[in-house]
């Protein structure tokens, strides 16, 4: 299994000419520490090898919101990297990493961490550099993807650097930048992966091919409870390319060799689905509930006050906010590819918690999540 | 199963699929072009959108037996290095988030301009919005339409 930390283990091995520094909510360590073997397990981890290119591996899912932008600005900020030269890696799940999407919490979270990581590995950078040229640290300066010595003119490169950097002590509160020295935070950043979607490169769950796949189409009940009353079976099993129909306790499949025998072989199963009982959910009748329980006696959740100087109350406004029960309904149709062979399953599906997912395929087939590191098998989510 | 002789960003193809198989699927699975996107089948949603001669058309909507002998261009086939007008625009003017639509949009925006190559915002956004961004970029695909025909304008002036 490529779980994060084998991969960073993986990647912290080959870091023979590059610098390695792992980080999750509230440690940071580099990667050749012995200790890194026994215990961290980090969320995320920054790679600069010697030909300059810095990789951030981060398990942070992009979905419209900029977060593999966002983050990338953060490490570029601290690190004083060339912009450009930063290439962002999905981190992949494992049985004890955290990798998450969700609440608004990406940019919360890897603030403080991300800065960390840019901020010590710049400082070993440093340290580096100055080693090197036999002068005071504090002559040379980290600027654009560099170490410059000013008083003589020196400037060596992140890539050229790397080797040594990763043999000085990872500091443990590097310096952080001043909010009024950032030339990136808070500074229009185009889109890391903008060229690639105006180009069709962009690649998305439902992109992923695996030769000799099969395509599947399920048709999903209307409403929780929802019972077959009729289907033509038959029909869908006529239809060319059709391999098989799977009858779920919510839904039917159609398995085809092809995704448009997959969609006919769906449309011809004509399901007739049974009436809604009278006490089935219904929009109408739960906002009346919620109406109704919004005049009962509550309790706060959360009362914040004016900061002090805040003039008087001028006015108030009072308003009811409703949400409903909306289909999330994104253009990209939900879809996941599995390549299951033997006791491996890989898996691409453009999720927000590729963990959970693992976790419920792994029971599913009766395969370990997380197998011992010497056996490379078992899930992989991306 | 008939054999499907067209022609897509300049290469002509041949391969096998039944009458009734979407152009869409035939760019996606049997030439595995997956830029052109698939959202609702019935032609709603715009995320198939490619361009024959110039107009949009959705994919999803033409079935193989009439695919034969025409030529179209996808997202892939509209510029080598994202260098057309309309990609360089969509970038200037920071318009995709989750992306997955905006295929489908250039390819809809490239078929306006070939038609009305200076469109007012009530036509842009008309047309536009007869096409699916759940994430909302319509204010920004205006404005980077606007910039991509300012700029077609002048090359050929």
């Amino acid at each position: 299994m490529i779980t994060s930390r084998r991969a960073f283990l993986k990647t912290a091995a080959l870091s023979g000419a590059s610098l390695v520094i792992g980080f999750d909510g509230g440690r940071l360590l580099q990667a050749i520490d012995a200790s890194v073997a026994g215990s961290f397990q980090p969320n995320g981890w920054v790679c600069i090898n010697s030909d300059g290119t810095i990789i951030l591996t981060i398990g942070k899912c992009e979905m419209g919101q900029g977060v593999r932008t966002s983050l990338a600005m953060i490490l570029a900020e601290e690190l004083e990297a060339e912009w450009t030269r930063i290439k962002l890696l999905q981190a992949k799940p494992s049985a004890d990493s955290d990798l998450g999407t969700g609440g608004s919490d990406s940019m919360a979270s890897s603030w403080k961490p991300l800065r960390q990581a840019g901020a010590a590995a710049r400082e070993m950078l440093i340290t580096a550099a100055a080693t090197r040229w036999k002068v005071d640290r504090g002559s040379c300066k980290a600027v654009d993807g560099a170490i410059e010595h000013s008083a003589s003119g020196r400037r060596l490169d992140y890539g050229s650097l790397v080797a040594d950097a990763a043999k000085v002590q990872l500091p443990e509160n590097p310096p952080l930048k001043n909010a009024t020295d950032f030339k990136i935070i808070g500074h229009r950043t185009a889109r890391i992966d903008g060229p690639d979607i105006v180009s069709g490169k962009a690649r998305y769950g439902v992109d992923v091919k695996v030769p000799g796949m099969l395509y599947a189409s399920l048709e999903r009940p209307p409403f929780l409870g929802a019972k077959v009353k009729n289907l033509r079976e038959d029909n869908a099993r006529a239809v060319g390319g059709v391999k098989s129909v799977i009858k779920l306790p919510r839904g039917i499949v159609v398995v085809a060799n092809s995704t448009w025998s997959a969609i006919k072989g769906r449309t011809a199963l004509a399901v007739e689905w049974s009436e809604p009982p009278k006490d089935a959910f219904d929009s109408d009748a739960h906002w009346k509930k919620l109406q109704t329980a919004s005049r009962e006696t509550g309790f706060v959740t959360r009362e914040e006050k004016p900061p002090s100087g805040t003039g008087a109350i001028t006015k108030t406004i009072d308003a009811t906010y409703y949400y409903p029960f909306y289909a999330h309904a994104p253009v990209e149709t939900m879809n996941c590819v599995a390549d299951v062979r033997g006791n491996r399953c890989t898996i691409w599906a453009p999720t927000q918690a590729p963990e959970r997912l693992q976790k419920q395929v792994a029971q599913l087939l009766g395969i370990a999540p997380r197998r011992q590191s010497s056996d490379p098998t078992s899930l992989v989510a991306r | 199963m008939s054999k499907i002789d067209f022609t897509v960003n300049g290469t002509r193809h041949v391969v096998e699929a039944d009458d009734d198989t979407p152009l869409l699927w035939l760019i996606r699975d049997n030439l595995g072009l997956t830029g052109t996107k698939f959202g609702c089948g019935v032609g709603v949603c715009g995320a198939c959108t490619v361009l024959e001669n110039g107009k949009a058309v959705r994919a999803c909507q033409v079935p193989a037996s009439e695919v034969s002998s025409r030529s179209f261009v996808t997202i892939e086939g509209l510029s080598s290095d994202g260098s057309h007008p309309c990609q360089r625009a969509w970038l200037q003017e920071e318009v995709v988030q989750c992306g997955y639509c905006q295929a489908g949009m250039i390819m809809t925006a490239c078929g306006l301009l070939q038609q009305y190559p200076n469109p007012s915002d009530e036509l842009i956004d008309n047309v536009m919005s007869d096409s699916v961004c759940r994430c909302g970029t319509y204010p920004r695909m205006r404005k980077a339409i606007r910039r991509a025909a300012d700029e077609m304008r002048t090359k050929k002036q």
